[in-house]
This record gives structure tokens, sequence and C-alpha cells, in this order.
């Protein structure tokens, strides 16, 4: 069983405790059925962090990032058997968040293809301008949130995919959101 | 005219040509924004020369969301009708980071973000 490691993927070293530690453990179905969910959840994770931060920008911009992350692990999840797994830890200014959930060939296939294009292309504007061009013509299901987090926000982002038994995939997505000033309270 | 969708609403100023969007915008997928999408291209094509579209009170708009709006401003643009304008407020940080993908889709946008 292969595992692939794509992009920015265990910048933080191992051990190095964290100022702030969130774990949650979330079902598909269940943010799928409410979909006002994904918001909610978004909504505390952004709010739990705020304190940390003289510039209330933050919450919006964390809310916002984390949202596209648990919406992409709603949407291509093996739905009812599968778990979503959600970890945010803080590093001084540096916000990691981790999103783990399974996915089936395709869906894995297609977020592989989407990373490594991602993070390959120099002109992101460029691929924004391109996506949404393709996408007047054929309006397919959207698919832009990674491109947004990467092209409009203080980031690094990559992935872990692990093959497992079934034709099934754990992917794990780690997004490091950089704080928007140097004093932390 | 009026619409609500999700923890959002729209509403047309029919007047002055404005969208004012108030609230959370977080559906799920493009066909649910189908119907903001039909209701700014209705608002869209009782204007004449300048169109305005307020987000200044919207405080999330997901990519889904944004597809929408930008999938919109490029069918507009072969039109050659009523120009776009586009209020932000840089008091919400995804206004003052990703509004101005706009521009970048059609550079006779107008975008002011205060």
């Amino acid at each position: 069983m292969k595992t692939e490691i794509i992009g920015d993927f265990n910048l933080i070293p191992e051990g190095l405790p964290a100022e702030g530690v969130v774990h949650l453990d979330l079902k598909p179905i269940d943010l799928i059925t409410y979909w006002r969910r994904c918001g909610q959840t978004s909504n505390f994770i952004a709010n739990f962090y705020k304190l940390t931060s003289k510039d209330t920008k933050n919450e919006n911009s964390v809310s916002t990032v984390f949202n596209e992350l648990i919406e992409n692990a709603a949407k291509y999840s093996t739905k009812r058997e599968s778990e979503i797994t959600v970890d945010v830890k803080l590093y001084n200014t540096q916000l990691l968040i981790q999103v783990k959930n399974t996915c089936n060939s395709t869906n894995y296939k297609s977020l592989k293809n989407r990373l490594i294009k991602l993070l390959e292309t120099e002109d992101l504007d460029q691929l924004y301008l391109e996506d949404m061009m393709s996408k007047v013509e054929e309006n397919k299901s959207s698919g832009i949130g990674l491109l947004i987090i990467l092209k409009d926000y203080n980031v690094k982002i990559g992935a872990k995919l692990e093959e497992k038994e079934g034709g099934l995939y754990d992917t794990t997505i780690q997004v490091y959101y950089f704080m928007e000033e140097e004093d932390t309270l | 005219m009026k619409i609500k969708a999700g923890e959002s609403t729209l509403v047309f100023d029919n007047e002055n040509g404005i969208v004012i969007l108030e609230g959370s915008m977080r559906l799920a997928n493009l066909m649910e924004y189908d119907v903001v999408k039909n209701f700014i291209k209705q608002a869209y094509d009782e204007t004449n020369i300048f169109f305005t579209l307020d987000f200044r009170n919207l405080i999330f708009l997901n990519s889904s969301g944004i597809t929408t709006f930008s999938m919109f401003i490029l069918s507009v643009k072969k039109l050659n009708k009523a120009r776009i304008k586009i209020l932000g407020s840089k008091e919400i940080s995804w206004q003052e980071k990703s509004l101005n993908n706009f521009n970048k889709l059609w550079n006779d946008v107008e975008i002011t973000i205060s």
C-alpha cells in the first residue's frame, strides 16, 4: 500500500508543544445532511483561536480557509462508513489546520492532480482565469477552494495520500496559516 | 426585489442598480447557487449604465460563491451592457483578499474596498 506526500507536509518538528489544540471527529453524512454545520464548525475554530491574535481579521480568514477544507472533506468522503478527523494547532503565529478523510480512487486522483497543478503553477491568477473560463462552458461543480486559499491567503499547503484496502484512500490535507501580525497575546 | 439564500439575503435596489448582500453565503455547490445567479442576472438585465454589487455586509462567501460571481462577470462581459462596480470592506478579510479577483476577469470591473 503506497503513501505519497505532496507539497509542504509535517513542517512542524514532532514533539514541539502546541499553544492550542482542537481535535474533532465528524461524520460526512452529518455535514451533508445539515450543510450549515460546515460553517458552524469553521466559525467555532476561528472563534477559538481569535483570542490569540490582536488582529481581528484573522478570525474571518481562519474561518474562510477552514471552511474550504471541511466542505471538501464533506463532499468528497465516502459517505456513511467514514470519518473526518480535524486537528487545529497553534505554534506561535502559525496555525496548522489538518483535515483527514477517506475517499474513493476517483476523488483521490482528482485531489492529487489538483494539488500537483496548484503547487507547480507559477501564475495562480492565470490558473484562476482559465478555471473560470472553462467553468462558464461546462458549468461543472466547483473545486476552486484550494486555489483561492493558496492564491489569496498567506498559507502553505501539503497532503499525505495513503492507499487503503478496497480501493479507498486516506487523504490528509495540511494548511499552515500564518497569523497576520507579529505580536501575539 | 429580495431573496434569501441560506444564511444570506440579497436585495435589489432597482432605482440605483445596486444589489446589497448580507449575512453568510456558504451554499453547498453551484446548483444551489442557481438562485443567486438568477437573481443577479435578472437585476443586471434591469440595469442600464452601472450595476453595483455591494458585498460590504457579507461576512462570508465560499469558493462556490466566488465561482458563481466570477461566472456572472464573465457572462455579462460579453454583453457589452452595464459596467460593474464592486463594493467591499477592508474590515472583512475575505473581501480584502478575494474581491480583486473579479477585476482579473474583466478589467472594466471597478472595485472599491474601503
